[in-house]
Parts: C-alpha cells; structure tokens; sequence
C-alpha cells in the first residue's frame, strides 16, 4: 500500500508539461539494435525457412517420380521440418511480407477443404488471389491436409496420388509448394535489398523500422500465437467450446503444441536478441530498455513471464486435439500466461520504448 | 501476485515521468474541464458510446426477463449470448446489433476465471427457466427447498432471486470490469495508444485513445437521458447504485471529465490520476453495497421476502467485488475468496438457511478489508 502512494508524490515533485509524451527521441542508437535483429535474427530465419522449402521441393521432385510410402514420409518429413521453421518467419510482416499478405497465404487455418477438393478436380485456381478463399486453400495448412487429411489411414492417402487421378492431386500439390517457394523468395529478396535501409532508421515515428518491428512483435505475440494457436482452439471468443478444427497442424495431430513452443520460441530469441543460427546474444530490447529504465526489471518480467508461458505450454498434451477433448482447463491456463506476456509487451514496453500501439483491437466495442 | 502488481505500476510510473520529462523539469499540466462532458473537433461532438448503450439496454432486457414466467432457457442464453441479427430482445435496434453481454462479462479476468463466471449464469438461466417460471406460472408459494413466490419476490428453491443476480453481478462483471481492466487501463489509454490519429468516419472523429475513455464513461452513463449533469436517472446497472452516493458521483463525474480533457490536451498524468480516482470511487460503491445488503438481509425479518431481496441483491454484489481496483490496483477480494463467499452462500438450502450472524459476520470481513 505504500508504494502507490510514494510513487504519486515523485508524479507531483517532477511532472511535466509535455504536449505529446509519446514523440521522444532518446539518444539511444537504434540502429544497432536494429542491425542486430535484421542481420542475425530475421534474415537467417528466413533462410533456413527457405532451405526447408527447397529440401521439401527436393521431395516432391522424389514423390512426382514414385509415389511409395519412403517418398512418402520423407515428403511428410519435409513439410514438418518446414512448419516449424516457419515459426520463427511468420512475425516479420514487414515490407514486401506486408504487401503481399504472406503470412496469411502461408498459415491460414483452418484450411478449407472444400475449397482445396474444388481446386484439386477443378485444376481451376489462383493461389494469388489475395482473398481469404484463396489464402484458406493453400500454403502450410493446406500441405497438413494434402498429407494427413485425404484419409485417416496413410495408405489410402498415398493411393490417391497413385491411383487414377494421381496426376490432379500431384499438381495441386505442386503448385502449393511452388507457391509458398515463390513467396518466399520474394520476402527474401526484399530482406537482401533492403536490410541497410531498414537498419538505417533511428528515428521514432509511426513508420520507423523499430516502431513497425515492435508493433509486429506484439500483433504476432498477441494474434499469431496468443490468439490462433490457443485461444481460438480453446474457445476464448466462444464460450469455451473447444474449436478442435482449429488447432495448428490439424490433420497431422501430434504436432501442434511443437509448433506453439517453437513459436514461442521465437519471440523469445526475437525479444532476447539471440542470432537464429548460432544462440549468441546480441543487441536487444534487453539493452534499450536498460538504457531507458536504467534496470533490467522489464526484461525480467517479460521473460519470466515468457517462461511462465512455456511451462504452461509444456504441460499440454503434444497434441492439442486431444487435449481440448480431455481436458479444456490447462488450454485455458496456457493462453493465461500468454495473456499476462502481451499485456506486458502492449502496455509496459511499448510505454517504456515510447512507441505507439500501431493496430487496433477488433474486440468488439 | 499482489506484490507484482504493486511494482509493476510503481516501476511503470517511474518510467512515464524519466521518459516523458528527461531533464526538462517544467510546471505540471493542468488541466481545465468543460463544465459538463462535452468535447468536440470542428464544431461536431467526438463523444460516441453507442456499443455501451446497447449493451446496457440488453442486460435490463436480460433482467426483466428473469421475472417472467413465459421465459425460456433459450431465450435468456439468445439475450446474454447475442448474435448480431437474432431475435432477442424488443429493444429497437437491439438485434441487428453486434454488441454482446456474454463477450463483456468478466472479459479481463483469467480464461478458466471467466469461464467458472459465464457457468454461474449459465446455470442461474438454466434453474429459472426450468425450476422458478413453472413455479411461479403456477403460484406456487416458496419454501425451503421449493421454487415459488415469496409475496411479490421468485425464488429458486435455494431462495435465489436471479434477476437480482443477473444484474448485480453484471455491474461487477461487465460494467466495472470493462472500466477499471479494460478502457481505463494502460491498454487502452496509457501512453502507446494512438492520441492523434481523426477519422471522421472511425469513432466519430475521436482518436483511439479519446474514444477509450468515452467508452469507459458509456458504461456508467449509457443509458442516463442527460449526461450534462453527475445525476444519473434511468440506468439499472453502475449507474443506478453510483448515483445514489452524491459525493461519489460528483466526484466520478468530474474524474472523468477533467481526464477526458487530459486526453485532449496530452497531459498523461493528469488522465491517469482521474483514470486511478474513477476505478477506486466505483469499486467503492460496489464494495458498499456489497456490505449493505448483507447487513439489510440481517435486520430484515427472518426469511420475509425483503429478506430474499436484499440478499439476492448482496450476491450480486459480492461477485462483483473481484472486479474492484484499489489504490494499489488489486481488486477488494480475488476470485478465491469472492467464490469462497458465494459458496458459503449457497450452502445446504441457500438462503433459507443463512441466521443473521453469518451474514454480519460477512459484511463485516468486507468492512475490514474496505475500511470503508
């Protein structure tokens, strides 16, 4: 009880007149921060992202030629190897990410079904198409569904890439991984033209690299994790009823609570300032924060509660289907200490780092 | 966790004044109010809560529908969980909107926290429906055990009166929560939030931070007929029982003024100090009315339906305690120990069962820990 009151007084004693608090300039050297993350943690991320991509072309290349169970699972193997690489790209909706929806044509899901059947007999589509139709019908999902979801049974799923009309399904097939290739080169290129410029933006305004980066951060730490790999499936928005569909990796079942901690993962490297590759620590928020603040107190709880999260993560069933069947609590109590993450991240950091919330909340008001 | 929050808020303002004054120490902003809450750009008002209207508007539905013995289970889940274009409700324009109860009642409190919270009303519509409006369709007088009418009061066989229930609970739940958790807190109006962007076709040209706020007033002000003065008339939720405490309410009244015009002005401290005085001076009118109704329920005539009313009303209140904010941001009583409460309540038959002395006994753990 004393605390609030001591913290009123030092209100009073050095309060000021400021018109907007929220336009400062420190003399913090954003750049390197920014040099950091760009250099060592988005670019390499995306790369390794693009390898799994080409190593799962390599296996569709292999599964073209001979549709056996050894091509198979390799090809299966592949896209697993890429889904979970994919986790540590998805954040960066940044730029040509941005402007061509990328995220939102690599990880819509649920993925439609009925749309992806349709695509498959028709041979008519455009995975282009910057709908949600289209988005819904094609990238990670819609692989988990070509592999895992034809049937339940294995063989009967690799009969319809052998069988009669082995040829639709190899195309479709086809075209959604040289989609999601094509994307991510473009990304990529993006990042490899465009990284000194990004890096070379001190200032803090709506549009400067760290604003937009930051804002990115949190939009993916609050909807791409917090919201879509939990709370959706648990029900948050919708009396918790579990939402069984719309768990992650739907059709390939154990699969989805190694995405959410890779995920999570992520965010934490992200925030920590530690390379993609190597796990050295560089520049990070830990440090500007540090030297706003002039302690580490934020940091501290950001990643205690980051690994609040994890445990809570960690206690789930691998696969959250059957999770939500068992038991919905525990699902509820992950998406808890997320909740705690973001609320951390949207009010104490933003505040402390002086940026401005950039997205609004669809809540409903 | 209490201890969390405490430095939580303490480092955070700490931060807010090295960050927003570096060595530039100049006088404090102040602010001056308009005389009522009225704020406009270019000649046209900025002030728009209609989502919290509507929302009012759909819990008094809510609750006269729980005194009627023509309602169904359906029908009381359609009001509280509505879908923009379902039949719902009688209120104009009520259903095509797309504001809810349900997705606003204890919004900010733990998932497995709300999700125990919806089950209590859940299962309230659930006994009404099946057990009290048979009931009382058929006259049945109330008795220990037995759903019926206690002379103008329906009761569950517990003694429960759910519309009470309902509504007491949703001033807590929804109209508390979403001011103290929700639009007044760093969220949504701290200083990451977007206080100069117009649009004259988003929120009524308010900027996001400006509109927050105006939110947070709708909640207690939605329904009142003229928002120019502290008086509150028609409301059946905060508002009613606010209105009824002529300091509180003048004091709210000004808070949320004088911060409104903080916003508009860009002086954080100023907007966060009347943010702090709304939260503590509505979570005190809910702390009190929590504490007399049990004292009102413990001199009332032993089981009279004043008796059941007063208590029913309590209840209410006592389940909205958990959503109270005080100095040092921590609710009166957490979950826990309003769920502790509730289930000492609820215990053998209810109502019927309680003495006097238990509930004082109650009313008087509120006091010590209010001090009110």
């Amino acid at each position: 009880m004393k605390i609030p009151y001591l913290f009123i007084f030092t209100i009073l004693l050095f309060s000021c007149n400021g018109p907007n608090p929220i336009v400062d300039q420190d003399n913090y050297d954003r750049t390197v921060l920014l040099e950091n993350i760009t250099k060592n943690i988005i670019t390499p991320s995306i790369e390794s992202f693009q390898i799994a991509l080409l190593d799962l072309n390599n296996a569709a290349d292999s599964f073209n030629s001979i549709q056996n169970q050894i091509n198979f699972s390799k090809l299966k193997k592949s896209w697993e190897q890429a889904y979970i690489k994919w986790q540590h790209v998805e954040m960066y909706e940044i730029g040509k990410a941005e402007e061509m929806d990328f995220a939102k044509s690599m990880n819509t899901y649920p993925t439609n079904t009925t749309i992806i059947n349709n695509n498959i007999n028709s041979a008519q589509y455009n995975l282009s198409d910057a709908t949600w139709p289209s988005w819904s019908a094609q990238g990670l999902p819609a692989l988990d569904y070509m592999l895992y979801g034809l049937d339940n049974d294995s063989n009967i799923v690799l009969g319809y890439y052998s069988g009669n009309e082995g040829s639709k399904y190899l195309s479709y097939l086809n075209a959604l991984i040289a989609k999601m290739i094509l994307n991510t080169n473009e990304v990529q290129n993006y990042w490899a033209s465009n990284s000194d410029a990004f890096i070379n933006s001190p200032g803090n305004t709506a549009n400067s690299s760290l604003n937009l980066l930051t804002n990115d951060f949190i939009y993916y730490f609050e909807k791409g994790l917090r919201a879509n790999k939990i709370g959706i499936p648990c029900g948050r928005w919708d009396n918790y009823q579990p939402y069984e569909k719309g768990v992650e990796a739907y059709y390939r079942k154990n699969l989805s609570k190694r995405l959410s901690l890779e995920s999570l993962n992520a965010c934490k490297k992200f925030f920590s300032g530690v390379h993609h590759v190597n796990n050295q620590s560089g520049e990070s928020y830990i440090d500007y924060l540090l030297y706003k603040s002039g302690n580490n107190n934020l940091s501290e709880n950001i990643i205690n509660q980051m690994n609040e999260s994890e445990l809570a993560l960690e206690n789930l069933n691998d696969d959250f289907i059957q999770q939500l069947s068992s038991d919905n609590l525990p699902m509820m109590e992950a998406y808890d200490e997320l909740q705690r993450v973001v609320v951390l991240l949207k009010t104490d950091l933003l505040i402390n780092l002086s940026i401005t919330v950039d997205y609004v909340d669809a809540d409903g008001d | 966790m209490k201890k969390f929050n405490i430095f939580n808020i303490a480092s955070l303002s700490a931060v807010i004044v090295m960050s927003s004054c570096g060595t530039d120490v100049t006088e404090p902003c102040t602010v001056n109010a308009p005389a009522d809450y009225s704020f406009s750009v270019d000649g046209s008002s900025t002030v728009a809560y209609s989502g919290q209207t509507a929302r009012l508007q759909m819990a008094n539905e809510l609750g006269s529908a729980l005194s009627d013995p023509a309602t169904t289970e359906a029908a009381l889940n359609g009001m509280f969980n509505h879908q923009a274009g379902g039949m719902d409700f009688a209120g104009s324009g009520l259903n095509a909107s797309s504001k809810q109860i349900r997705n606003k009642t204890a919004n900010y409190s733990t998932a497995s926290n709300q999700a125990h919270i919806h089950e209590h009303f859940e299962e309230w519509f659930e006994d009404y429906a099946t057990n009290v409006a048979p009931a009382i369709a058929a006259s049945t007088p109330a008795a220990s055990g037995t759903a019926g009418m206690a002379g103008n009061r329906e009761l569950s066989a517990k003694g429960f009166e759910y519309d009470q229930f309902v509504a007491k609970s949703l001033i807590g739940a929804m109209c508390l929560d979403q001011i103290v958790n929700g639009y007044l807190s760093a969220t949504k109006i701290g200083d990451a939030v977007d206080n100069v962007t117009r649009d004259p076709n988003e929120d009524q040209n308010a900027t996001a931070m400006e509109h927050h706020w105006d939110e947070g007033f709708g909640y207690v002000y939605g329904v009142d007929s003229d928002i120019s003065t502290p008086e509150i008339d028609t409301d059946g939720l905060l508002g009613k029982y606010l209105n009824k405490y002529e300091d509180h309410r003048a004091t709210v009244y000004n808070a949320f003024k004088i911060g409104r015009q903080a916003i508009v002005d860009n002086c954080s401290e100023v907007r966060d100090e009347q943010a702090q005085i709304i939260k503590e001076t509505l979570s005190k009118v809910v702390a009190l009315r929590a504490e007399s109704y049990l004292r009102e329920a413990a001199a009332a005539d032993a089981l009279s339906p004043d008796y059941f009313h007063a208590l029913s009303e309590g209840y209410g209140f006592i389940l909205s305690l958990q959503f109270t904010h005080t100095a040092d941001g921590t609710p009166y009583f957490d979950h826990e120990a309003v769920d502790a409460m509730i289930v000492s309540l609820e215990a053998g038959n209810g109502f019927w069962d309680r003495t006097p002395a238990e509930l004082i006994t109650m009313a008087d753990n509120i006091n010590t820990v209010t001090g009110l």
